[in-house]
């Protein structure tokens, strides 16, 4: 125990005077004139009246003073005996690498204890850190500590032997300065000859980070790593941050995130829910998207009907994975030349039979090299045979199956080999095979047929060259020779077909090399606007991100390329520094000045309470029943009350709609508070089957295609809540699907509730003038419609549901409102909001859904403001 | 004396406002007040009736007589005229409660002086004024009251035919009281006023009492401890006060300020009444 200002601790020797003023003053008594008095006096004559004040209370007061001034002493319990040497400056090191994201407040805390203890000692503080490079300056304590919060953790996996020569220039400025390196846990990408004088290591919660994320079939492959065990939520996002699939993934397992194939492809993001590290985020361009290929199409491009050309089914199967640059009517040796020089990792030959050997030789050359080229056969292939890039030698003859001139019936698809990719496939009995050009049989036709037919002839055969491969389908790609195009089975050997090719590189790639820094992700895995210290990439893009280029996009806007943290082999592994060491969770010394002063505070209340009681204003005791208000936080006060006016919304059951929609009425609330009159409690989740209804004004329902029909007497009771004054904002948020709302959901739900006629929210409508003036609702987007009640009906009308004053009692809109008020815990927006200013007329908006659900029409007068107003001067 | 000056100049500013007052009640009481129903000496014509032989020619009504052949003689109501001396107690022991002990008494001494003037009887503010019968009675007491201080423990000088109307609170010893009655040479009447608290005592925790007139201090811990002693001392003391009046033949009426005025005005005037008849 230690005390910072131990002089005022002199103010103790005033205790004994204190005691013996406290003993002669006792508690002032009530003065009452009372002329009966004398009765009194003979009545107690022998009572000695307490002159002095009571024992109790003269220690309670003398406790309060004890408090008072220890607290003011600054006290300090456990203090570490310091560890730098104390007639020299203290240099802190930070990691500030990625891998202190997670961690930076700790780190932070422990530097700040560290700064104080200088602060005692009279040190200097010198400030380093090993991401970035900073001038060894000596700064009081005071200034270090603003320096420190405005260090952030960077984008990249630093380099700690990168600031040895900072480090000795420093000790050479300061003979005997301590050098306390505050680690990080994790190895850096270069830790040779880095040997702080004290480290302060271990106690730090453990890193998740994305690793091995590869494609797969329908989604990605990829292995979280963590020291510890558990499931954490993966998110796969896309450009707008919208979550396109959650799933609970299990620590330091090869896993795979299943996607449908579109969805896929929108991918921008693998994020680990909850994980402050751009480690755990994972950026996805379009390398891991689609892969290349080029379709050649021998065939002349005359052919008027698109169902008959040669490449429409090639196309429409590849559309999903791949993406293909289709070469057609030109020449296809060109053409293959061309795609070759782009390192095209799939080349795909409709019925090409004759290239020149210049092509030939440089297709086969690429081929060696791990390109996939497939072919497919046709009149022209089967009349050039002579071709060295087959997998089998064929026979000059095409056969025939089924037809006038033919004996054979059409035959169906065999056996799929199973050293073929398409081994996991069944063969479609519904297709025919009516034409085929055949193999030369030899000893190794078998060994090269991957799918055959019932007879045991080949359809498909393939040939490793290098380390490539050449397949052929025996077959046209266009339903000249076959039923198998039309099949669903084409698609799938299609998608196998587009696997077995690698991705190019250099087909890939922006060709002038240079690649501007689009957004940039910081330390905490938070993609943000490029600041203007980042470098554009240069071709071929870093494996890895660097102090340069830190992970981020980088490149066009249209298809950007991204640098991640760690590369594709890169393994996190930990760390423990030789030397002096410490760990985080050491207990800084405790700072027992607030706890005293609280006590002080807490006594000096009670003393007041004492007095109250002593001077018998405490008899009634009503006034206790405040008391434990006083111990409440105004929120929680405000809560005890179910009365409080506070937003709802109708939880769907999927976790991650439902927290952006909470969320985003946590938000909404902090605006309506900070801008209006309008206090609203925090919001509620309601189950539309359990909880009461109408103690809520507004009830905010995402209703989505898949949502599911409520119960019977949770309509009922919705029906209820709208004809009693209750509004319904429901949201189908798809407006980027397009303006209208056509939402299966939607039509479920609302079919047996008593919806009054709606139509599109008019430029006039009391919703655009309830307190901000505005001309639409919008949210996260704001193309969408706001449906509202239609003002056209009769007054008279029976009209279902007609709210007691002619407010809508329901707001259809699929703008996603909710998504665009959402806010973190610190404030910040969680999601990317269509249009200039956009999420600021987003809350403009929920505002005004919110008065008008309050204040219902009377602000209907506002839209005839102008006429009154040109009436008003025309009286003049 | 500071003290006591302040005290007059609270009860001047207040003196037409309890005028007021008294009057209010004073009319209020009259409508509940009634003739001897007998002939006598009085204002209000009883009836008329012969002139007997030797009776003096003076007392013929001669317009009565001028109508017939008969000598009529006109006879008035018998008005037995009391003599009444009121002393309130202003003394600073009554500028206690809500509404002070001493406006009660004030408004009681004008409205019954007023009222018994009216209803023939002749009332005198001991030590001050002679018994008068004059209408404007209240004023002529308010001036006297405002200028001089009445104080029932002082001798009384008082018409020795004048019944007694002494108003104040309890607290006197008994031992003035009995002073009191047994100097009055006639019955009188006594008038007990006291506040609220005083009959309740509502006190509780730390409170110094305080009391002017002696000037005694009396500081205690907790007040609530001494309520049941107090109560039981003030019953003893009453008791004895009863017991003392009905030895000298003294009326004893009880008022407490916050109780409405009127009833208690009236009961005593019919007690009054029936004891003068």
């Amino acid at each position: 125990m230690t005390f910072l200002s131990p002089a005022l601790l002199l103010a103790l020797l005033a205790l004994p005077l204190l005691w013996w003023l406290l003993r002669l003053t006792p508690p002032r008594p009530k003065r009452e004139i009372f002329p009966p008095t004398k009765i009194l006096l003979d009545l107690k004559r022998e009572e000695e009246t307490p002159q002095n004040t009571p024992l109790w209370l003269l220690l309670l007061r003398l406790s309060l003073a004890l408090a008072l001034i220890l607290g003011l002493a600054s006290p300090l319990f456990n203090r570490a005996q310091p560890l730098t040497n104390a007639n020299a400056p203290v240099i802190l090191l930070l990691d500030n690498g990625v891998n202190a994201a997670k961690n930076f407040e700790t780190i932070i805390t422990k530097a700040m204890s560290f700064i104080r203890d200088a602060e005692n000692n009279g040190q200097g503080v010198v400030i380093l850190t090993t991401a970035l490079k900073r001038e060894i300056i000596l700064n009081t304590p005071q200034e270090a500590r603003n320096l420190l919060l405005t260090i952030k953790p960077q984008g990249f996996l630093p380099a700690r032997a990168d600031i040895l020569p900072t480090l000795q220039e420093a000790k050479v400025k300061y003979k005997d300065a301590s050098l306390v390196f505050l680690s990080d846990g994790y190895a850096s990408l270069n830790d040779h000859g880095f040997t702080p004088d004290i480290a302060v290591q271990g106690g730090l919660k453990p890193l998740i980070t994305i690793h091995e994320v590869s494609p797969s079939a329908r989604g990605f492959n990829l292995t979280l790593v963590s020291s510890q065990k558990g499931e954490v939520m993966l998110n796969a996002v896309d450009e707008k941050s919208l979550s396109l699939a959650a799933q609970s993934v299990n620590l330091n397992v090869k896993t795979t995130l299943d996607l449908p194939i579109e969805l896929r492809n929108q991918v921008t993001r693998l994020e680990v829910v909850g994980e402050r590290n751009a480690g755990a985020v994972f950026l996805v361009d379009r390398r891991l998207r689609k892969k290349i290929a080029t379709l050649i199409s021998g065939a002349s491009s005359d052919i008027s009907q698109a169902l008959l050309s040669p490449t429409y089914y090639l196309e429409r199967a590849l559309e999903p994975f791949i993406e293909r640059r289709v070469v057609s009517g030109s020449s296809p040796s060109l053409a293959v030349l061309n795609a070759v020089a782009d390192k095209i990792p799939l080349i795909i030959l409709t019925d090409v039979g004759n290239l020149t050997d210049e092509a030939a030789r440089a297709l086969s050359n690429h081929v060696n090299d791990g390109a996939v080229l497939v072919r497919f056969a046709g009149s022209r292939l089967a009349g050039n045979r002579q071709d060295n890039l087959l997998p089998v030698k064929l026979r000059q003859d095409v056969r025939q199956m089924g037809g006038s001139l033919s004996w054979d019936k059409p035959r169906g698809l065999g056996a799929f080999s199973p050293k073929s990719p398409f081994k996991d496939l069944t063969p479609n009995k519904e297709v025919k095979i009516y034409r085929q050009v055949l193999a030369e049989p030899d000893g190794f036709l078998s060994d090269k047929t991957w799918v055959s037919l019932e007879d045991g002839t080949p359809i498909v055969t393939a040939e490793q060259r290098g380390r490539g491969q050449i397949v052929l389908f025996h077959i046209t790609a266009n339903l000249a020779w076959s039923d198998l195009p039309l099949s669903g089975l084409f698609l799938d050997m299609m998608e196998r077909l587009a696997q077995m090719s690698g991705t190019s590189e250099k087909a890939l790639e922006v060709e002038n090399g240079l690649m501007p820094p689009l957004q940039i992700l910081d330390g905490f895995g938070v993609l943000l606007p490029a600041p203007a210290t980042v470098e554009a990439a240069k071709s071929p893009l870093p494996k890895f991100a660097t102090s340069a280029n830190p992970a981020g996009f980088y490149g066009e806007k249209s298809s950007p390329l991204a640098i991640n943290i760690f590369a594709p082999e890169q393994k996190l592994s930990t760390v423990t520094f030789q030397g002096k060491s410490m760990s985080y969770l050491d207990e800084t010394a405790l700072d027992l000045r607030p706890i005293l002063l609280k006590i002080a505070f807490a006594l000096l209340m009670l003393d007041c309470l004492i007095m109250l009681w002593l001077g018998g204003h405490l008899r009634k005791l009503k006034f206790l029943a405040i008391l434990p208000l006083l111990f409440l936080s105004p929120v929680e006060a405000q809560q005890k009350g179910e009365d409080e006016t506070r937003l709802a919304f109708v939880k769907t059951g999927k976790m991650e709609l439902d927290r952006v929609t909470e969320r985003g009425l946590i938000g909404l609330t902090t605006f309506i508070t900070a801008r209006t009159t309008l206090e609203p409690s925090p919001p509620k989740a309601i189950d539309l089957e359990r909880d009461e209804l109408n103690i809520y004004p507004i009830l905010y329902w995402v209703v989505e295609a898949d949502t599911p029909n409520t119960s019977a007497q949770a309509k009922v009771k919705l029906d209820n809540y709208l004809k009693n004054g209750g509004m319904l904002l429901v949201d189908t948020r798809d407006a980027n699907l397009g303006a209208n709302i056509h939402n299966a959901g939607l039509k479920r739900v609302l079919q047996s509730l008593d919806i009054p006629e709606l139509s599109p929210l008019p430029k006039d409508h009391v919703l655009g003038r309830s307190y901000y003036l505005l001309d639409s609702i919008t949210g996260r987007f704001n193309n969408g419609v706001t449906w509202v009640e239609s003002l056209n009906t009769q007054p008279d009308d029976e009209r279902p549901a007609k709210a007691s004053d002619g407010v809508s009692p329901i707001i259809i809109t699929n703008n996603d409102l909710a998504a665009a008020w959402a806010i973190d815990d610190a404030g910040k927006a969680l999601l990317p909001v269509d249009g200039v200013r956009g999420r600021d007329f987003a809350y403009r908006s929920g505002v005004n859904i919110v008065f008008y659900a309050l204040t219902g029409n009377y602000k209907a007068d506002q839209v005839h403001a102008p006429a009154l107003l040109e009436r008003l001067g025309r009286n003049k | 004396m500071q003290q006591n000056l302040r005290d007059a100049e609270s009860l001047t500013a207040r003196m037409p406002h309890l005028i007021l007052e008294a009057r209010k009640l004073a009319t209020h009481i009259q409508m509940g007040l009634h003739g001897r129903k007998k002939a006598g000496i009085g204002e209000e014509f009883w009836q008329y009736r012969p002139l007997n032989i030797g009776e003096d020619m003076k007392r013929i009504d001669w317009r009565r007589s001028a109508r017939d052949n008969h000598l009529s003689v006109r006879e008035r109501e018998l008005e037995v005229a009391q003599r009444l001396a009121l002393t309130p107690d202003l003394s600073l022991s009554m500028t206690y409660g809500t509404p002070q002990k001493r406006d009660c008494a004030v408004i009681l001494t004008l409205a019954l002086a007023h009222i018994l003037v009216e209803g023939g009887e002749k009332v005198q503010l001991a030590n001050f004024t002679k018994p008068l019968s004059s209408r404007h009675i209240m004023n002529e007491f308010a001036q006297r009251l405002l200028t001089h201080e009445t104080d029932l423990t002082k001798p009384q000088d008082a018409n020795p035919k004048a019944e007694a109307i002494v108003l104040g609170d309890s607290f006197s010893p008994l031992e003035s009281f009995e002073k009191l009655f047994s100097s009055s040479p006639q019955k009188g009447h006594l008038l007990i006023i006291n506040a609220a608290e005083e009959e309740t005592y509502p006190f509780f925790g730390r409170v110094l009492f305080e009391e002017f007139e002696d000037n005694l201090k009396f500081e205690v811990g907790k007040a609530e401890t001494l309520k049941q002693g107090y109560l039981a001392k003030l019953k003893a003391h009453r008791d004895a006060l009863r017991a003392l009046c009905r030895k000298y033949g003294w009326s004893l009426t009880f008022h407490v300020t916050d109780k409405p005025l009127a009833p208690m005005c009236l009961a005593f005037l019919l007690q009054l009444q029936r004891r003068g008849a």
